[in-house]
């Protein structure tokens, strides 16, 4: 993608309201993420190794504006840095499957023969398993813990990438400038991180960078299940899981941490939505245009 | 008086794209009779494929029609509703495309599109009647072996039985009007001539009003009446087309006739002409081939000119030849 | 479309080397990748006796060659080991537990494509109007929503508050007494159907409604969002703007044809929506205690019932990789391109 283009989709975000949205949310996400512990109001809470006996089960006041939980703590406090966790695991679990996807990708595509093959089939036969469920396999053999999810989430995620940036490199590969920089003789290792690794990682990069949300919600899924990170770590779906045994006397909270889980992937998968589609050139034509076919 | 099947009035029509709004066609005037054709000339971009949408009626949804007139048999097609619109396409006038293999959907086979076309243009309901009409309409184009085209996915048939079978279906509900936007361009040369050949057989059986639109002189001077050379959105030459050939008018035309690569003049270079076509978001005032014109004067920079008659059903719009 | 012989043959032979590829990867999962297998297998609170036995039975002491041999021999022999939670057979237990999670995931399929391909369509063909912002928000916001806590939210609200919908079981068991009801399939919708047994075929419906809206939430948001890809891009082909300059209604272009065109690729991110749904079932049938297999793989994850936990993955993994080929053959038959 060039500048040219990015302006574009910039341009086509901000003329739908539905995408500004999503832009938003996810921008505020972000910042919330970094400045998390700077701004909780009950930092202890936050961080979870407190009891508070006075304080159990409060509903939503001006003082706990989210309720307070069955120790007591505040379950706003809790939900603020809990965006700093779905951060770090946001980051790390695409991060880390772009660390091993890509390379697998490259190789696969730009060497090809018998390893680019043996390569490809064993991504495919990661992709055989649903994404999350080789995800909880991993998991539950890791055991709980914050790096661990990152790591099983980042093992089942990476062949999707190292698949696209084996489609990408193949059809970089005959391009004719390619082919042009191969018969003036340029070295192939020149060519391959000069000329088609640039062009063969942005669609992977704004990929990986919209599957954040998805990460978010994976992640927060193996926390319910019991083989996510470990409490009392504020991450956003292990607060759910903390709020069921007493959703029928204090349903606040599930509540919240649920919401901030999903306005959080909605962003996301709102900006990716709109992403996708400015960057399809034959969409963005029709984009601007009327209804009329 | 008999009412022309065509006529075209002063057409105007914009795009409306990100990068602005795109002046696509501008004033652009023509008419065809029963039984004749007239070819829309100009380079790629010059608009004329946008003319030949806008005569049937399926612009892509950011044209707009700004001004003019569209009529078909007497009826202004541009203040018809939705519905009475769908009405006059297909069975008043039809259209063939350049991509023939893009043009039919490749999910349905050629029997049941041209079914469809029949049975909702003549109110057709019976199904034996129904097939024996469509493939006799295949029959019609000269397609050998109805039955097997009749049965066939798009993907199964070459560029030439796929524009055939086009023809077929825009033909099957007997159209006054038909237009072929560059229908041979992606075709081999030897299935070119035979698409041609069909046309001109066609057009003189049906009393067809052919509007032809195409970038190869060549293949206008073979199959038409008339001819309009149309330079970036507007119509710079008009008139039958033995005058224009012969005897061009405007700069453009004559420039075009030049890069006609002939076989007696194998010395030498080709021609071309230079500079490009410009950009019709931002256009210059004046007369808009002034930056590329040999025999540019000092006004076609400012004052764009009037198309005038010069000779009798030749017109041109060239401050050369206004008074 | 007829499907050739030589196309079936070939599937069925990709179909095991993906079961291979399964096999391998959770072989790697559970024998290599841990330090000592053996503390995974022999439950919670293992006894010196019971980690010895572990270690016999998954042969540890062997090369891992030979382990993996033992492996592979035991999963075709159905020996998937015993379950630490229900002390029966794993493969015994899956099984009999799947029928109660197709039957939630098919009803759940079912209102996922019945609302999303129309609203989808009608999104592109709104395009740019509220409504396709409307169907958007809503279609983004089933790929977007937490499916647990939707489902808790929603037991919390319809069943414990309001008391509308039932929040747990798959049927009332006083009914199924009263009835005399006998499962056949294990299918309860439709055992009761066919049995004539309308009172429980309406208790269970009723039932199922809950968790299956939940479960529907993804593959709707899926499917809406991907019709409306699709078909704006189909609107905007050749092919339907010289349909609709040959003269076919409207109408017709777009609800025979261009759906048509649509059809397959949706089919397909449906196919692969399956695996996300399945997974979702594991937690929805948790909280509905829904008797399937997502409850028991999730009963066996929170009790670190490892042969069950496996037995489940590679249950999914395959039921996953049969859905997914029964799509390709799907597809090939609505896309005449696509050869047989």
């Amino acid at each position: 993608m060039i500048p040219e283009d990015v302006k574009i989709i910039f341009r086509l975000i901000k003329s739908n309201p539905v995408s500004l949205a999503g832009l938003i949310i996810v921008a505020g996400f972000i910042i919330v993420g970094i400045i998390a512990p700077f701004i909780v109001p009950y930092p202890e809470d936050a961080w979870g190794e407190v009891y508070h006996m006075e304080r159990r089960f409060q509903p939503p006041s001006w003082e706990h504006p989210f309720g307070t939980d069955a120790m007591g703590r505040d379950v706003f406090s809790r939900v603020i840095l809990g965006a700093r966790f779905s951060l770090i695991i946001a980051v790390g679990v695409v991060g880390l499957a772009l660390i091993i996807g890509i390379p697998v990708g490259l190789v696969a595509g730009y060497v090809g023969g018998k390893l680019g093959t043996a390569l490809m089939r064993i991504t495919d036969m990661f992709l055989a398993f649903p994404p999350l469920l080789l995800a909880i396999a991993l998991a539950a053999t890791l055991g709980r813990g914050l790096v661990n999810t990152i790591i099983a989430l980042a093992i089942s995620w990476w062949p999707w990438y190292a698949r696209l940036v084996y489609v990408q490199v193949n059809s970089i590969k005959s391009l004719p400038y390619v082919d042009a920089a191969r018969i003036i003789g340029l070295h192939p290792l020149a060519i391959m991180f000069k000329h088609v690794l640039p062009n063969a990682l942005t669609p992977v990069t704004v990929q990986a960078a919209l599957d954040m949300g998805s990460a978010i919600l994976e992640a927060a899924g193996l926390s319910f299940l019991g083989v996510g990170v470990k409490p009392p770590t504020p991450e956003w779906g292990l607060l759910v899981t903390e709020g069921w045994t007493s959703i029928n006397i204090a349903w606040w909270i599930s509540l919240f941490p649920g919401l901030a889980i999903l306005i959080t992937v909605l962003g996301f998968n709102l900006l990716a939505d709109a992403v996708r589609e400015a960057g399809d050139p034959r969409l963005r034509r029709i984009l601007l245009v009327g209804r009329k076919i | 008086m008999d009412v022309k099947p065509l006529v075209v009035e002063n057409l105007t029509i914009h795009y409306y794209t990100l990068e602005g709004i795109v002046k696509a066609v501008r004033n652009v005037s023509f008419s065809v009779e029963k039984g004749e054709s007239v070819c829309l000339v100009g380079e790629s971009g010059s608009g004329k494929s946008t003319i030949g949408l806008a005569i049937v009626g399926a612009l892509p949804g950011n044209a707009r029609i700004v001004s003019g007139r569209i009529l078909v048999n007497g009826v202004d097609v541009l203040r018809l509703s939705q519905k009475e619109l769908e009405k006059i396409r297909g069975r008043e006038v039809s259209i063939i495309f350049q991509d023939p293999a893009a043009s039919f959907n490749p999910l349905f086979t050629i029997g049941q599109i041209l079914s469809d076309v029949i049975k909702y243009k003549l109110n057709v309901k019976d199904k034996n009647e129904l097939r024996k009409l469509a493939l006799s309409a295949l029959r019609m184009v000269g397609l050998p072996d109805p039955e097997r085209i009749y049965n066939s996915y798009p993907h199964e048939l070459s560029g030439g039985m796929l524009q055939r079978a086009a023809i077929a279906v825009a033909l099957s509900t007997k159209p006054s009007v038909l237009v072929a936007d560059e229908p041979t361009t992606m075709l081999d040369v030897t299935l070119q001539a035979q698409i041609l050949d069909l046309l001109q057989d066609l057009r003189r059986k049906l009393g067809l009003a052919l509007v032809f639109i195409t970038h190869n002189l060549g293949v206008a001077a073979a199959i038409c009446d008339k001819i309009l050379v149309i330079y970036a959105g507007s119509m710079v030459e008009y008139g039958p087309v033995d005058e224009v050939l012969t005897s061009p008018l405007h700069p453009y035309t004559k420039r075009l006739l030049e890069c006609v690569p002939r076989s007696s003049a194998r010395v030498g270079r080709l021609k071309y002409i230079p500079g490009s076509l410009p950009d019709l978001r931002k256009l210059p005032p004046g007369c808009v081939f002034a930056p590329r014109c040999s025999e540019v004067m000092e006004v076609c920079k400012s004052v764009e000119p009037r198309i005038v008659e010069v000779k009798p059903g030749h017109m041109v719009a060239c401050h050369k030849y206004s008074r | 479309m007829p499907i050739s012989r030589e196309y079936i043959i070939k599937r069925l032979i990709l179909l095991v080397v993906v079961v291979f590829g399964v096999l391998i990867i959770t072989f790697v999962i559970t024998r290599v990748i841990p330090a000592r297998p053996e503390l995974l297998w022999a439950g919670a609170h293992p006894t010196p006796e019971q980690l010895e036995k572990a270690r016999k039975e998954l042969h540890l002491d062997e090369p891992i060659y030979v382990q993996l041999y033992y492996y592979l021999a035991d999963f075709f022999r159905g020996n998937w080991g015993v379950s630490w939670r229900t002390r029966q057979p794993v493969l015994q237990d899956i099984l009999s537990a799947l029928p109660a999670t197709l039957e939630l995931v098919i009803v759940a399929f079912i209102i996922a494509i019945a609302l999303g391909v129309p609203l989808g369509a009608i999104a592109a063909l709104k395009r740019n109007t509220w409504i396709d912002h409307v169907i958007r928000i809503v279609s983004v916001l089933g790929a977007s929503v937490p499916v647990f806590w939707l489902a808790l939210i929603l037991q919390l609200v319809l069943s414990s508050w309001l008391g509308i919908l039932p929040g747990a079981k798959r049927v009332d068991e006083l009914v199924v007494y009263e009835t005399g009801f006998k499962p056949i399939t294990g299918f309860i919708l439709f055992d009761s159907l066919i049995e004539g047994n309308f009172e429980v075929f309406v208790n269970a419906l009723h039932h199922i409604i809950l968790p299956a809206i939940v479960l529907s939430f993804y593959p709707f948001g899926l499917s809406a969002r991907m019709t409306r890809a699709v078909m704006t891009e189909v609107l905007s082909e050749l092919y339907t703007r010289s349909a609709l300059a040959w003269g076919l209604p409207r109408r017709l272009v777009i609800y025979k044809y261009a759906l048509k065109n649509t059809l397959a690729p949706v089919i397909a991110s449906l196919g692969l929506s399956f695996g996300y749904t399945i997974i979702g079932a594991f937690m929805v049938e948790l909280i509905f205690v829904w008797p399937g297999i997502g409850l028991y793989a999730a009963m066996a994850l929170l009790s670190y019932d490892y042969p069950a936990i496996m037995g489940c993955v590679i249950v999914v993994a395959i039921i996953y990789t049969v859905i997914n080929m029964i799509v390709d053959v799907v597809h090939a038959i609505i896309d005449p391109r696509v050869k047989l």
